[in-house]
């Protein structure tokens, strides 16, 4: 009797669990209701969309992994009455779990997102019909419209850094992190546990960026880069620059404070907004910015719709406001830095005098580029993730 | 009751174990898509033989983590039991002085989570030859600089488990000692039998069941260990089995993480039935014959003063001073600078926009979030402690009255269970059950949390039901029995009574695990600053390090008091849960 019941305990749960199986997503056909919503709501002025919005009934959700936007969520309510919009702080990674899980099932999740990583996006949610873009036609001429689809809101960039403190260091050019003096003195986030720091070490290897290394690489040791056991100079770079890394920190804010208050020389690689409110952290660190042949990454924040959402209208709304420059306020307001609206239309405001414009930085850095990952990014992951050891 | 609890367990911890086998066999979307060419969903042994075929990535992410693993668990497991098992017998079988402040000090490091403990033990040793070269306390204080291999990796990841373990050891193996007969030694030693002899031939194997029960709990968790090798270990790259699930399901290698996972748990389980065949039979009576009147103590003589000065030195550095540097941690203005200009109290007292700027509108102890966390969490911790510890105590008597059939069997092992599952499987599991439309009630739902922190401190409450339980004969309730009595009747109006501290004490420990849990609840919180330990992460991840230093001490603190004030009110603690028996080491 009892080995039956243990039987039939295990026989049930076996059929629960398979019973509930994700069935795979076949490719919509037909427009679905959300996304003619969003289509209508492209062309509206910001005044017939709140209209829309308002007859739109609950909580509009809003993850991100930017703690900014809930100071966007509160302005944003207090501009457009009688809406609600609830904000929830999300992780880097975790985002992608959540909105993998509920989007499409029956949990009351989310409405839409403001997250960052083009590959996991692309791969996990859009490529999986879980998103839908929505961008406003109004923006179209200030906005550059490799940030229409998907619809980016914010540019962030992480700069590589180095402790003053004992003057200059003899650093202007990238191979020169792959020497042995700077071995242990780097720090950077384990690419293998943090997807941001992998998708600047996949994007070195797309031809553009190869061939960019190899030039920085005849300028370091005035002669060509000849290929011997890598495929190409950026995997040469990387495996070089891996050896010389240390993963002791396992956040951009423990990277800038161990940088800031280590051995002068150090070199970190984080976002530069971290230097936000540090004075600090402002006055031990340089950016390297005229590093021959990049001084870091830049990647896109951004901000898209889920495909169960209740409240498109509300949602569009609320993506309007944030490519506004009073709603982009939050992320590129005097006091902040390291943050830049893919709105060219809003100045930089900088109060610090240490950032730059946007287009500065986009031509020193390495620009995410979201189908470049996801053709490239198994191939770099492998290769990056043996040499962590 | 206990085909009850066997419907029960079955639905949360069978389901969500095998759940993770099914994630082992099936492609998902990202990345495994893309190798495999395969539909999310659909079968596949591509993880398997990926991860087990030979070459450098079988051994980069699973042999070498897994070597770590193992040393760090069976390192961890040794010298914690060392420790634990040395100041237990110092304080149950000998005169030592100063037991009752050493005996509650040394409970301190089990109170405060792990990884607090390798944050301090950074904060100390950290120093400008290594490293980031971050000055430490040890350095900035006496210009001493301890070598890479004592700061970062292996070593410094054993001595960090093994100080919040040694507790564990401590309680269980002390708790023996304390009730086992004393005549059997005195008897050797009337007969002239060398002390060392004593020791190996009567001590030793009486306390080998808590012996082994004491290297199962702590080899499971440094097995397992995840934040302490992260923060230790990130410098010199040294991996382990769990930080490289981490790794690869953020990278979608979802499958092999789930490999790994699963690897964790039979491990653990080998341990469970290694620990079960060999103690099984005697666990049930190593308590139960109460102690002998008259255990004589050793006495100690000259040595005591210098042992009892010297264990209280120790106990104190691993107990108070973490306290206070986590606190001057708190009044830096800029982390590292040891100046008496860059204290200040802004991230505790601040208001408004002065302490905006580093990160949160006014300092802790003024900031509604941070209250309201705290509240939630506070609620949470008690909430899951009352299902883990009232089912706890119906699984230990339903378990022992019917001890020996299959069912009992089958429901003590999957009340254990939940123990062996790592958290952030755990959780992502459990994210993926209140999704399906059967239980969407439940998504974002504060019943979530319970459930999942009441499951995964299951095993703590039912170990500790089922001990207390086997403390009491059976006969006490026979007459009842006889009489007609129902059992929830004998239960309440017999057995409670007798075993009410060690059942308390039950309830006290999930409490306490779960006031410091981080893992378990990111995944299933609607928001990061819903429970104040997800919201020291996000401190933690953002680089508000007084923020999250305030934090970390205001939880241990809180911890701390719940559990002197438990023990003060009810006679229940920390120590009577893990092993129900009476304080070690007497008044």
């Amino acid at each position: 009797m009892k080995n039956t019941i243990v039987f039939l305990i295990m026989l049930l749960t076996c059929c629960a669990l398979f019973a509930g199986a994700v069935p795979e997503v076949s490719p919509a056909v037909e427009l679905s209701a959300v996304e003619l919503a969003l289509n209508e709501a492209s062309s509206l002025s910001d005044e017939a969309l709140y209209e829309k919005a308002r007859t739109e009934t609950g909580t509009m959700k809003v993850y991100s992994t930017t703690s900014l936007c809930g100071t966007a969520v509160q302005s944003f309510i207090a501009k457009y009455p009688g809406l609600k919009v609830e904000y929830s702080s999300v992780g880097e990674t975790d985002m992608f779990t959540k909105l993998g899980t509920e989007i499409g099932s029956s949990a009351d999740g989310a409405d839409m997102a403001l997250l960052q990583n083009a590959y996991l996006m692309q791969s996990l949610l859009i490529d999986e019909g879980l998103l839908v873009n929505y961008f406003p036609t109004k923006y179209a001429g200030v906005i550059d419209p490799q940030y229409q689809n998907p619809t980016a809101m914010l540019l962030v960039n992480k700069l590589f850094m180095w402790n003053n403190t004992e003057g200059d260091i003899d650093l202007d050019n990238i191979w020169a992190l792959t020497e042995e003096k700077y071995s242990g003195k780097i720090f950077f986030k384990d690419p293998s546990t943090e997807p941001v720091g992998m998708n600047f070490l996949v994007m070195l290897t797309s031809e553009q960026w190869t061939e960019k290394i190899e030039k920085a690489y005849e300028a370091y040791y005035g002669k060509k880069w000849a290929s011997g056991s890598y495929k190409s100079a950026s995997y040469e770079w990387i495996d070089l620059f891996l050896k010389n890394c240390s993963y002791e920190f396992t956040a951009d804010g423990g990277i800038c404070s161990g940088v800031t208050n280590g051995k002068a020389g150090n070199i970190g690689l984080f976002v530069f907004s971290k230097l936000r409110g540090n004075e600090a952290a402002r006055k031990n660190l340089t950016p390297a910015s005229e590093l021959d042949c990049f001084a870091g990454f830049m990647y896109p924040t951004y901000a898209q719709v889920c495909k169960d959402t209740d409240m498109p209208y509300t949602c569009a709304l609320f993506i309007n406001y944030i490519l506004s420059e009073e709603g982009s306020n939050p992320w590129t307001n005097e006091g902040v830095m390291g943050n830049y609206s893919v709105n060219t239309e809003i100045p930089l405001k900088d109060a610090t005098g240490l950032d730059n414009t946007v287009d500065y930085w986009l031509s020193r850095c390495v620009v995410e580029d979201g189908k470049y990952l996801a053709s490239a990014y198994a191939e770099v992951f492998e290769f990056v993730s043996v040499r962590i050891k | 009751m206990l085909v009850f609890f066997g419907l029960l367990l079955a639905l949360l911890t069978l389901y969500p174990l095998l759940s993770m086998l099914r994630e082992m066999f099936v492609s998902h979307a990202g990345i495994e898509k893309t190798l495999t060419g395969l539909k999310k969903g659909s079968f596949t042994l591509f993880h398997f033989k990926k991860l087990f075929s030979a070459g450098e990535w079988s051994s980069v992410n699973f042999w070498t983590p897994f070597a770590n693993s193992l040393l760090l668990g069976l390192g961890s497991a040794v010298l914690g039991i060392i420790i634990g098992g040395a100041v237990a017998w110092l304080m149950a079988r000998t005169n030592l002085k100063r037991k009752k402040i050493i005996g509650t000090l040394f409970l301190f490091p089990y109170l405060m989570p792990a990884w607090t403990m390798a944050l301090y033990w950074l904060n100390i040793f950290q120093n400008s030859k290594v490293g980031g070269g971050v000055t430490g306390l040890l350095e900035g204080l006496l210009g001493i600089c301890m070598p890479e291999w004592f700061v970062y990796g292996l070593f410094p990841c054993i001595i960090v488990n093994a100080l919040h373990f040694a507790p564990f050891a401590y309680i269980l193996i002390g708790g023996i000692l304390q009730n086992m007969d004393a005549t059997l030694e005195e008897s050797a030693q009337i007969l002239k039998t060398r002390r060392s002899r004593i020791l190996f031939k009567i001590t030793l194997p009486i306390v080998m069941p808590a012996l082994l029960s004491t290297f199962l709990l702590i080899f499971s968790s440094g097995f397992a260990s995840y934040t302490v090798p992260i923060f230790l270990g990130g410098a010199v790259r040294f991996f382990t089995l769990s930080s490289k699930m981490k790794a690869l399901f953020n990278a979608g290698y979802t499958g092999q993480a789930y490999i790994i996972g699963a690897t964790v748990i039979l491990v653990g389980s080998l341990i469970l039935y290694i620990n079960q065949r060999f103690t099984g039979k005697r666990r049930s009576f190593t308590t139960v014959t109460g102690k002998s009147g008259q255990v004589s103590l050793i006495n100690l003589r000259k040595s005591n003063n210098p042992i009892s000065i010297a264990l209280l030195v120790a106990v104190i550095f691993f107990s108070i001073v973490p306290l206070l540097v986590f606190a001057l941690q708190t009044v830096m203005g800029s982390s590292g600078v040891y100046e008496l200009n860059n204290l200040t109290l802004e991230f505790w007292i601040g208001r408004g926009e002065s302490s905006y700027r580093n990160g949160m509108v006014g300092g802790i102890l003024f900031n509604k979030t941070v209250w309201a966390s705290l509240g939630r969490l506070f609620l949470l911790s008690v909430l899951a402690a009352l299902f883990a510890g009232t089912s706890g105590l119906f699984i230990g008597y339903s378990v022992v009255r019917k001890r020996g059939t299959r069912l009992a069997r089958f429901v003590e092992s999957m009340a254990f269970f939940p123990y062996l599952i790592p958290a952030i499987s755990f959780a992502t599991i459990y994210l993926s059950i209140s999704s399906s439309e059967s239980f969407s009630f439940l998504y974002n739902s504060f019943m979530i949390l319970v459930i999942v922190a009441g499951v995964k401190y299951l095993p703590f409450a039912s170990r500790g039901g089922i001990n207390s339980m086997l403390q009491i004969s059976p006969e006490i309730e026979e007459a009842a029995t006889i009489m007609g009595i129902p059992w929830y009747k004998r239960l309440f109006y017999i057995l409670l009574p007798i075993q009410k501290t060690s059942i308390m004490s039950g309830y006290l420990l999930p409490v306490i695990t779960c006031m410091r849990e981080v893992d378990l609840f990111t995944l299933l919180v609607p928001n990061a600053h819903f429970l104040l330990t997800t919201m020291l992460l996000e401190f933690n991840q953002t680089g508000y390090d007084q923020y999250a230093n305030a934090i970390t001490l205001l939880i241990i603190i809180i911890v701390l008091a719940l559990n002197i004030l438990s023990e003060k009110l009810t006679g229940a603690s920390v120590a009577k849960g893990v092993d129900g028996g009476a304080p070690i080491g007497g008044k």
